[in-house]
């Protein structure tokens, strides 16, 4: 009898109840950043969900009422490198000038390539990172980053919601 | 450490609110008093996501991403259904379905997990990646315990309040199985 209740409740709630938020939705980029001591640089590459990146390239197309996929390759180029250096800070003893490089597209990632510096000669004691890429469009975008450092050892953190977007290594 | 805070977030993040409602339906015949029972059934849990997570994510296993969403939903029903159909008796068999419920949670990460460890060799994360979701399981369970503790010292007894846990559990999962029809 109470199986029957129970069983009878979960009907009317089930009805009663809007949609449920469906599944793990996970907003994430992977970045590798590596010190290049000699050319007091850093190399990086961020990889990020195709969906993802052109959503939020669309995003930023909205009021020029235009689309990402209908874009030229140079104009996809530009888009990409005023996102990243609006929204990938690296500081040493200043915050480092982003270059960026090219990207490349599968199904599976779009990766960015592009470089950080100069640093200058003295080793830097601590980075600190603030990247808040694609956080404007999906507000539990989780950014990771590996840093390599000089001598060889990495740190793995992430920048979050949760930290504000904003690590020291 | 960071691989582990991970794993630890996965379980706990209300955003991907299927997990807890596992654990939920998982622990609703349980108390403290069943702890090694609890550990039994959290730990095969984990390990058939691990499993499931590594050979995902290796592509050793595939499985289409709907399907896996769908299955997911229907363990939690499952779960809890099992739980009302035997009036919340601890059945042997529940260790194993533990494992093999786990083995599909796993597969839903395991494209997640190969995109986020790419940076980082396969072992070097997922072992602490593993081990904070046992870690934030075992966090989420004793949580459970302790509110099925004070529904006992408040009622007398928690019974009346695992039959309306139930009921929610079946209700959310339910709507769940129904979005994730596959097309």
């Amino acid at each position: 009898m109470k199986f029957i209740v129970v069983l009878w409740l979960t009907l009317l709630q089930g009805s009663a109840q809007g949609p449920l938020k469906v599944g793990h939705e996970f907003y994430v980029s992977t970045t590798e950043l590596r010190v290049d001591a000699q050319q007091g640089r850093l190399t990086g590459v961020m990889q990020v969900f195709p969906d993802d990146w052109e959503r939020a390239m669309n995003a930023l197309l909205q009021r020029e009422d235009k689309r990402y996929q209908k874009l030229s390759e140079l104009q996809k180029d530009s888009l990409h490198a005023a996102e990243l250096v609006r929204t990938f800070k690296v500081k040493a003893s200043e915050t480092l000038a982003l270059d960026y490089v090219g990207s490349e597209t599968s199904k599976e990632y779009v990766r960015l390539y592009f470089t950080l510096g100069e640093f200058g000669e003295d080793p830097v004691d601590v980075w600190t990172l603030n990247v808040w890429t694609l956080a404007d469009i999906f507000p539990s975008q989780e950014n990771i980053i590996t840093f390599y450092h000089a001598d060889g050892s990495r740190e793995t953190n992430s920048c979050r919601e949760g930290n504000e977007y904003l690590i020291t290594l | 450490m960071f691989y582990f805070e991970l794993g630890i977030r996965h379980i706990t993040d209300w955003q991907g609110y299927d997990h807890m409602l596992f654990l939920l339906a998982l622990t609703l015949p349980l108390s403290f008093r069943d702890w090694k029972t609890t550990l039994k059934w959290i730990t095969a849990f984990t390990l058939g996501h691990s499993i499931a997570l590594g050979l995902t994510a290796t592509e050793i296993l595939q499985a289409p991403g709907a399907w896996v969403e769908f299955g997911i939903a229907v363990t939690i029903f499952l779960t809890a259904l099992l739980h009302l159909l035997h009036g919340f008796h601890i059945g042997r068999l529940s260790t194993l379905v533990s494992g093999v419920f786990g083995l599909v949670h796993g597969m839903g990460f395991g494209s997640y997990y190969s995109f986020i460890a790419q940076s980082d060799s396969f072992w070097w994360a997922w072992i602490p990646f593993n081990l904070g979701i046992e870690a934030g399981q075992i966090g989420v369970v004793l949580v459970l315990l302790f509110v099925y503790w004070c529904f006992q010292k408040i009622g007398g007894t928690a019974r009346p309040y695992r039959w309306v846990l139930a009921g929610a559990v079946l209700a959310m999962s339910a709507q769940m199985i129904l979005e994730r029809l596959p097309q």
